[in-house]
């Protein structure tokens, strides 16, 4: 005979219920709410499609210098020991508290003529504000730390002794790093430019400071949120997580192909 | 050669210092000690894995403090073998070709040493299937197919089924004859230090205690650790006068001489047990009481008190048997002059 669940079963059982139902009924309603006409209309607007196409180029690009500067970064973190090191990973962990309009307010104030980092990028011509680039320094700030944490975790899970084997059999550290740490490693950064990238395409409060133009897509449902209602905001939502969804499957199937091969 | 001159190591919690040693081309040298006593540590600052914060490393005279790991010309087989999981075992074994002068070459050397260990079948297989053998077996030739002049052995034996203890250690023993290469072995394992190794250090809490031929560190362990990890059980503070060695009460007769405080020790094997009185036919000869008996291996142990003073003995399971051999009985305990080690 099975035997009978106790109390303390049902209490974990419901609250998970609950929870899936708070988490996926607003997005399920969401979801079906616009008509098909709605969605056609909504993708055949060229503001749209150039704006969706804006928040997957510039989040990808985040993701790709958050890769390019963190990878080295979570290796020395992942396999050094140093004075000051929860300190600094308390540092990298920053924007993940920080209220998201501050990020946006921060990154103006080191950027503004006032301040003479922001006299010296005018000076090269670089413009933060109202602009791709400033929209790109943001997302790579609230995104970094997805990276870091999550390709640290990859390397910590390489024992150090098959580096220590591959450099006694000849490989220099950095052929060590290229042979052996990065093929094992390599999900864990995956996971990590997944993450810092679905982080970037969702933010908004801190590009709305930065750069309300040119329009990223959560910029654009709150216009037309605040300017024309929930109706029209709603199938813009839909495309841009129907877009998302399908990016972020085709790099895990991507990932796992590699896996297999 | 290998000359190591006053090495020190400071990590959190431990320290390795003053080490000094001198392992010649083409020997079989083992660096023993308890776990914790830091031999892997030296094993890998040798090998250029571990910073030195004191001394130097020479091989063949010339200074190798400074260089990086892949510059020293030394193999490294690790404990856990240290394989990489994501290649196969040809890709393991050919892994570090890429970086020798004459790949053609080391990779013919490298077959003919994975023909010899039978790793011919296993070449297209990944790492994960392997037993623990064939494991480091690959390990083996992976290390010896960039032709080191000095493979370091990182307790070779400890992580195999004891099965296959002997067959490794002819493995080893065999590979080292052929190849005339210097090996230096870390293990905390006295029986296959024996049958391997020429030459040896005991190393305990990061100093050398002792280092020699290894029939030396044997038969004349020079402090009462060393006595006690090359297996004298019985290690009793004693001092030396001019009729013998007074432990407690007992006074034995010695082969060697002494004087002042010393330590006696002897082999629970040595000591020779019977019920009757023994004082004819050995000098030594004691009357004592069995407190306990034990297993030991396939045979036993006592520990029989004489006076106040405990020894432990070794007998066959047999002798146990036959002369009811209990708790509470009455026996006698003969230690030969040859038998007992003074340490001074």
């Amino acid at each position: 005979m099975a035997r009978k669940k106790d109390l303390f079963f049902w209490l974990t059982l419901c609250c998970g219920w609950v929870i899936l139902a708070f988490l996926l009924l607003p997005l399920i309603e969401m979801v079906f709410a616009p008509s098909v006409q709605d969605m056609r209309v909504t993708i055949e607007d060229p503001a749209v499609r150039r704006t969706i196409g804006l928040s997957i180029y510039t989040s990808g690009l985040a993701a790709l210098i958050s890769f390019a500067l963190g990878t080295p970064f979570a290796y020395l973190l992942a396999r050094r020991n140093f004075p000051g090191k929860r300190l600094v990973e308390s540092v990298v962990d920053l924007p993940i508290m920080i209220p998201h309009p501050v990020v946006g307010i921060a990154i103006l104030s080191l950027a503004g003529r006032n301040h003479w980092l922001g006299e010296f990028l005018q000076s090269l011509g670089v413009r933060i504000m109202g602009s791709v680039t400033g929209i790109v320094t943001v997302l790579v700030f609230v995104g970094l730390p997805f990276f870091v944490n999550s390709a640290k975790t990859g390397f910590e899970a390489v024992p150090e002794r098959l580096e220590k084997a591959a450099r006694t059999l000849g490989a220099s550290s950095w052929g060590a790093f290229v042979r052996v740490t990065f093929p094992l490693a390599w999900r864990g950064m995956l996971v990590g430019f997944i993450m810092c990238m679905a982080r970037a395409i969702s933010e908004f409060g801190a590009v709305v400071i930065v750069a309300y133009h040119p329009m990223v897509a959560p910029v654009m449902i709150y216009e037309r949120f605040t300017a024309f209602g929930l109706k029209y905001s709603q199938p813009i939502a839909v495309w841009l997580i129907l877009v998302s969804l399908s990016l972020f499957l085709l790099l895990r199937l991507v990932s796992r192909g590699r896996r297999a091969s | 050669m290998i000359e190591i001159r006053g090495l020190g190591v400071d990590l959190p919690g431990f320290c390795l210092r003053d080490v000094d040693l001198d392992v010649a081309q083409g020997e079989f040298f083992a660096l023993l000690g308890p776990t914790g006593a830091g031999k892997s540590v030296l094993l890998e600052a040798v090998a250029g894995l571990m910073p030195l914060d004191r001394g130097s490393v020479f091989l063949n005279g010339r200074q190798i403090t400074g260089l990086p790991p892949e510059r020293r010309g030394l193999g490294i087989v690790y404990q856990d073998f240290a394989l990489f999981p994501h290649l196969s075992v040809r890709d393991n074994v050919r892994f570090g070709l890429r970086y020798c002068r004459d790949r053609d070459r080391a990779w013919q050397n490298a077959l003919g040493l994975v023909e010899r260990l039978g790793l011919g079948p296993l070449l297209d297989r990944a790492v994960a299937g392997l037993s623990g053998g064939e494991r480091q077996r690959v390990a083996l030739v992976r290390s010896l197919a960039v032709g080191p002049s000095v493979l370091l052995l990182d307790e070779p034996m400890s992580a195999l089924d004891p099965a296959f203890r002997q067959d490794v250690q002819m493995l080893l023993k065999d590979i080292h004859k052929d190849l005339g290469l210097t090996f230096i072995m870390v293990s905390h394992n006295f029986e296959d230090v024996l049958f391997l190794a020429a030459r040896g250090a005991v190393i305990d809490q990061g100093r050398i205690v002792q280092s020699g031929e290894v029939a030396e560190i044997f038969h004349r362990p020079a402090t009462p650790f060393v006595a006690a990890f090359v297996g004298m059980k019985n290690i009793l503070p004693a001092v030396c006068g001019p009729d013998g060695v007074r432990v407690g009460d007992l006074t034995f007769r010695t082969a060697g001489r002494c004087s002042g405080p010393a330590h006696l020790a002897v082999r629970p094997e040595d000591i020779v047990l019977g019920r009757e009185d023994l004082a004819g036919r050995y000098a030594n000869c004691f009357q004592g009481r069995v407190r306990s008996v034990y297993p030991e291996g396939l045979g036993a142990g006592l520990e029989v008190l004489v006076g106040d003073l405990a020894f432990r003995v070794h007998a066959s399971q047999r002798r146990v048997l036959e002369n009811g051999l209990d708790r509470g009985t009455e026996v006698w305990l003969a230690f030969p002059e040859d038998c007992l080690h003074i340490i001074g």
